[in-house]
């Protein structure tokens, strides 16, 4: 009977490691993260305050960044007071590093003391949060380099891909949000992950 | 009969005799194992990557309008883009606007299924006979349940009213539609899909606008109020007096 033992040993790790493989699905954590790996493109545009700001100034931070424009009527307001709502649970969990970046899809009208009464009226903490504008060929490459189409419907009113990314402290892409529609908890579990990488 | 093999013991690697009913337990177990973890993992991808059959459709309430999309119907993995191009055509006898919304069906689809893009509702004028094309592009999660392999995107019609009189209530009409109903919706009452997301609900526009006088709604315009945007700079106050003259002519006086 003794003989028996190392088979059921190995049985038993043969069965803990197919079971930890068949719930590597898309909801896993670490699976979802491992799908990017790729450097954050890299841009300098102008904040709320008018400083000319890089992505390059928020290394060795987590940074969760989107594509916003102040007067959109549908997702954007959602995702802005998401990433408010966001920031405050981690950072009500401890953790300091988080740092939250809109990038305006409307230079037209989202000009720097737009984007200051926009912040104001999310109550954002302009410490950690920072709002971004500039010259429509500035904008045009950074929509761009992360896969943002914008199309101008009229002054004010703009089509834009709604898509949210999570970059980690050495300036990577590690998770791409789609659509309007975070699911917080998820988005703090990646953030979780994302930061015990570095 | 009897098979000799170096296993590995307490003390190292030693010559073991393994007999064949030994043999047969691993098998079965390796079988078992196999089996389990296939089903496991049928489970796991089954929810997430099974194709979603989109079917498109339209709800016309009574305008004479028809929608007649390039595909009817999409078979789409979670993950990926669904792209649905359209064609409008009128049969209306005259001239007409509409909004343009969407819905699901089921309706809990909303939350696999977002738009890719900001633009959830548009309206549309055509002349009788008048032909246009539209698209719209959403975006299928992964982690769809079980049971959900067919969801319909129903394209809904609402003819907006003419206003009559002066073409400053026309215009005022025309940003009401298209800045304000996504979220207060055309009858004012902020019962749109949208408006389900918010945790206090948008405005009651039909109170709202009898308790407010004209420079206190043309205030909340142009500076917004909560997640409502302000509408200032982007369009300029003397539009935004329009929308008032069209919410005072809609909804009432304040005396």
């Amino acid at each position: 009977m003794m003989r028996l033992i190392p088979f059921v040993f190995a049985a038993f790790l043969m069965a803990l490691s197919s079971y930890a493989f068949a719930h590597q699905g898309p909801g896993d954590t670490k699976a979802r993260l491992a799908e990017i790996t790729r450097d954050a493109p890299p841009f300098r545009l102008t904040a709320q305050d008018g400083r000319r700001v890089a992505l390059s100034d928020f290394h060795g931070n987590v940074v969760l960044l989107s594509f916003i424009y102040t007067t959109c009527i549908d997702l954007c307001p959602f995702v802005t007071a998401d990433m408010m709502s966001i920031f405050r649970r981690d950072r009500k969990a401890g953790m300091r590093n988080l740092r939250l970046l809109f990038i305006a899809t409307d230079p037209e009208v989202d000009k720097p003391r737009v984007l200051l009464s926009y912040a104001k009226r999310y109550s954002a903490d302009l410490s950690v949060s920072t709002f971004l504008t500039g010259t429509e060929a500035e904008l045009s490459s950074v929509w761009k380099s992360y896969g943002v189409k914008v199309t101008k419907k009229a002054r004010g009113l703009v089509e834009h891909t709604m898509v949210t990314v999570l970059i980690n402290a050495d300036g990577k892409v590690r998770r791409r949000y789609i659509g309007g529609r975070m699911v917080l908890e998820q988005v703090l579990k990646d953030i979780a992950m994302v930061r015990s990488e570095s | 009969m009897k098979s000799e093999r170096w296993v590995w013991t307490s003390s190292g690697y030693r010559k073991r005799i393994i007999c064949p009913q030994n043999w047969i337990i691993l098998v079965v177990l390796f079988i078992l194992l196999n089996h389990y973890e296939g089903k496991e993992r049928l489970g796991a991808e089954g929810a997430g990557q099974r194709p979603v059959e989109i079917h498109f459709g339209s709800e016309t309430n009574g305008v004479p309008w028809e929608l007649k999309p390039e595909k009817e119907s999409l078979s789409v993995i979670p993950g990926e883009a669904v792209r649905g191009v359209f064609r409008l055509r009128s049969r209306a006898s005259r001239r007409a606007t509409v909004l343009v919304r969407h819905k699901f069906d089921p309706p809990e689809m909303i939350r696999y299924l977002p738009t890719l893009e900001c633009g959830l509702q548009f309206t549309i004028t055509m002349d009788p006979g008048e032909e246009q094309d539209f698209e719209s592009e959403f975006f299928l999660r992964e982690g769809v349940p079980k049971g959900r392999g067919l969801t319909r995107i129903i394209f809904t019609f609402e003819l907006l009213d003419e206003p009559y009189g002066s073409k400053e209530l026309k215009r005022g009409r025309d940003i009401f539609v298209r800045r304000c109903t996504t979220c207060h919706g055309s009858d004012g009452k902020g019962e749109t899909s949208l408006a389900k997301r918010f945790s206090a609900p948008p405005t009651d526009l039909r109170a709202s606008v009898r308790e407010r006088n004209d420079w206190q709604l043309l205030r909340v315009l142009t500076e917004g109020k909560g997640m409502m945007p302000a509408f200032s700079p982007a369009i300029d106050e003397k539009e935004l007096r329009n929308v008032v003259y069209y919410l005072r002519a809609k909804w009432g006086d304040k005396g």
